[in-house]
């Protein structure tokens, strides 16, 4: 990396000593006093600017006169100074400083001022996000995620919210890209593990800690250390499970499973949830301590259905490595006419299909056939009984009936999520308690 | 701003440097050391001549 050229405005000479310190390794200038300040600005090129406002202990703010000079120059001018009123403060950002800090913490400030000037501000990098990994032309969420970026070099977490399918783990990674973090992109979906395996999953374990832990085992904690913990649905995760994360959040360190000593681990949290989080907070499933220690940055990402203009440019990025595709009017009416409900998921195993079958250009018929049907039950009229269930119920009265449908539900959601209780609690939105129950009754149908 | 929160703004900045440059201390090459200790004990010479004129501007 070329070193970045860097004006220090400050007059005093311990000051400048420290700031050469800090800003070892890149390509310093100084500058003592205004006039020095004004000459170097005018014939000197640099990429970073620290102006400190006082220069001088009779100096009347010379240091905010300087700044409309580097900005004008195009440098990313960032005030450094102990006179932080709220008016100097609203002076400087008024005059065009990107940031202003407050003396007595500047070997921190410093390495985080240039990972957010070399990440372009957000803006720069965002072009880049758009043509590539994550793609959207909707102004709204182009801001949304521009803005995001702007928080990818801090530790502050980010709070992803959207419909399924809409891209928030594609996102998330992006975002930990972005982020200068040089650990792992660590991700786990809280939905898909009991109590006990998330725990063991994210805590992870010693040795002996319970029967078959034949070895210890990092966790997601351990493994993101110095990278991102991206946990995807976690209004899953119980509320035990939550006051021990929200521990191992706030100070970094965690107990494995059936260890003695606490085990640190630098992890920057981002998570998500397809769901209501103000339902989730008001029904008591979201600690209210812990969603404000994960909330950060909420980014919501809208449906595919509200922003169809993302339709064929998400088309053409899925097919940019193979086979291109080219749809006929009436097909790409259709296309744009469908609600997409299962979002970018749903519309990525389209194109699969219509790449894999399609021949030439594809018709209105291809697209009708691999589309998937238009399902909207909450809002249509209730559809007459089958037969069966009719004949059921009629025999064995509606209670019993209504019984054999959930258990008919459940269990079909249970066989689609491999088992695993806790998704289909989510994907059905039902209480434990409805869970056990019909199991148990099933079982003891079964034993009949 | 009064001539006397310039006064307080320059003390704070010099404590503030000087805190900085304690820190920075222990981890300098020698040379680097040779020149800070005395920008320090200027800074130092800075704090205590700065209350002084605090001393001087609130007596009554």
């Amino acid at each position: 990396m070329d070193k970045l050229k860097i004006l220090v405005i400050e007059d005093d000479s311990l000051a400048r000593e420290i700031m050469a310190g800090n800003l070892a390794g890149q390509a310093v200038d100084f500058a003592a006093d205004r006039a020095a300040a004004e000459r170097k600005l005018k014939t000197g090129h640099y990429d970073i600017c620290f102006v400190d406002l006082l220069l001088g202990d009779k100096d009347d703010y010379s240091g905010l006169k300087l700044i409309p000079l580097a900005v004008g120059k195009g440098i990313y001018t960032v005030v450094m100074s102990s006179c932080d009123t709220e008016e100097t403060i609203s002076k400087a950002y008024a005059l065009g400083c990107k940031e202003f800090y407050v003396k007595g913490n500047e070997e921190a400030n410093v390495s985080v001022i240039i990972a957010r000037y070399l990440q372009g501000d957000g803006g720069k990098k965002a072009q880049g996000i758009f043509a590539g990994g994550f793609i959207t032309n909707d102004p709204a969420t182009r801001a949304l995620v521009t803005e995001a970026l702007k928080y990818t070099s801090t530790n502050l977490p980010i709070l992803i919210l959207g419909p399924s399918g809409t891209g928030k783990t594609t996102l998330a990674q992006l975002l930990h890209e972005h982020s200068g973090r040089a650990g792992d992109f660590v991700a786990m979906n809280c939905s898909a593990y009991t109590e006990e395996l998330l725990e063991s999953e994210l805590f992870g374990y010693k040795k002996g800690a319970f029967t078959g832990a034949h070895e210890n085992r990092k966790g997601k904690l351990a493994q993101a250390d110095k990278g991102t913990l991206f946990l995807d649905e976690i209004g899953a995760m119980s509320q035990n499970m939550q006051v021990k994360l929200l521990k191992a959040i706030e100070e970094k360190s965690f107990y494995p499973l059936g260890a003695d000593k606490p085990e640190y681990s630098d992890f920057r949290v981002m998570s998500a949830t397809l769901e209501d989080v103000p339902k989730l907070l008001a029904e008591g499933k979201l600690r209210f301590d812990f969603f404000q220690r994960i909330h950060g940055m909420p980014v919501t990402l809208k449906p595919l259905v509200q922003r169809k203009c993302d339709i064929f440019p998400l088309i053409e990025a899925f097919t940019k490595k193979g086979k291109r595709l080219a749809f006929e009017l009436g097909a790409k009416d259709q296309v744009l006419a469908h609600a997409w409900p299962g979002n970018t998921r749903e519309l990525k195993r389209f194109v699969e299909l219509v790449a894999t079958g399609a021949h030439g250009v594809v018709t209105l018929e291809t697209v009708r056939k691999h589309i998937t049907p238009a399902a909207t039950p909450s809002t249509a009229a209730p559809e007459a009984a089958g037969q069966v269930e009719y004949e059921y119920a009629v025999k064995n009265g509606l209670d019993a009936a209504v019984d054999r449908f959930i258990a008919g539900l459940i269990s079909r959601s249970l066989a689609e999520n491999h088992g695993k209780r806790a998704a289909t609690l989510t994907q059905l939105k039902i209480s434990k308690r409805l869970l056990y129950a019909t199991l148990a009754k099933t079982r003891a149908m079964e034993g009949k | 701003m009064a001539d006397l929160e310039k006064i307080y703004h320059g003390i704070k900045s010099r404590a503030v440097n000087l805190k900085a440059a304690a820190e920075q201390l222990p981890k300098c090459p020698p040379e680097r050391r040779d020149k800070m200790i005395p920008l320090m004990c200027e800074a130092a010479q800075d704090i205590i001549r700065l209350l002084g004129e605090v001393e001087a501007a609130l007596k009554p």
